[in-house]
């Protein structure tokens, strides 16, 4: 699991059929003083969250598998919760990055 | 999964049995502002994405599972064709 926040979401309508209609988040990794790095990753929106949030992505395919409840579903990042808060032994990570 | 443009088709005739019939795209994985990221990759495609596409894809186990076959020997697969990304306020990749 990672720590990212969500930046936006991918527009696409023809998909494969086993995706479904679910909500296709790009979240970028956070490091340890708050800023983005790396390229996008797209995970799968199961609980609802808004651009600006951290959250914390599992990026497994068995986790997609019975989260989705699609057995099938060709699915590897889900965004599964919404960090409230990050504490470091010398602080916390701060939301908005250093 | 992660973002990339189709850059073509490849064409391979003799293939392991579990990838007969499958078309392969090769694809440069971008970023959603259309950057390059890293090596271009060859992918499984069962959606039909043709070059210049942007395309979301799959790697690893969870490729197979773009195809009938859950069990085929691939490690890249097409899972969908974007319309454009919505990066915080700004409209981007736009076909």
């Amino acid at each position: 699991m990672f720590l990212a926040r969500v930046v936006g979401d991918v527009v696409a309508t023809h998909r494969h059929g086993e995706l479904g209609g679910r909500k296709l988040l790009l979240v970028r990794r956070l490091t340890t003083d708050g800023h983005e790095e790396g390229a996008e990753v797209i995970a799968l929106d199961v609980i609802g969250v808004g651009v600006g949030e951290r959250v914390l992505v599992v990026q497994e395919g068995g986790a997609a598998r019975s989260l989705s409840g699609s057995a099938r579903i060709p699915a590897q990042a889900v965004v599964v919760g919404v960090v409230d808060r990050v504490d470091l032994t010398d602080g916390e990570v701060p939301k908005e990055g250093r | 999964m992660h973002l990339a443009r189709v850059l073509g088709r490849l064409v391979s005739t003799v293939k392991q049995e579990t990838l007969a019939a499958i078309p392969l795209q090769w694809i440069q994985p971008i970023t959603a502002f259309g950057d390059s990221t890293g090596k271009p990759i060859v992918a499984v495609d069962r959606i039909g994405s043709g070059p210049g596409d942007v395309v979301v894809y799959i790697t690893s186990r969870e490729a197979a599972m773009t195809l009938d076959d859950p069990f085929a020997a691939v490690d890249a697969g097409i899972v969908a064709k974007v319309d454009w990304c919505n990066v915080r306020q700004e409209r981007t990749l736009d076909a």
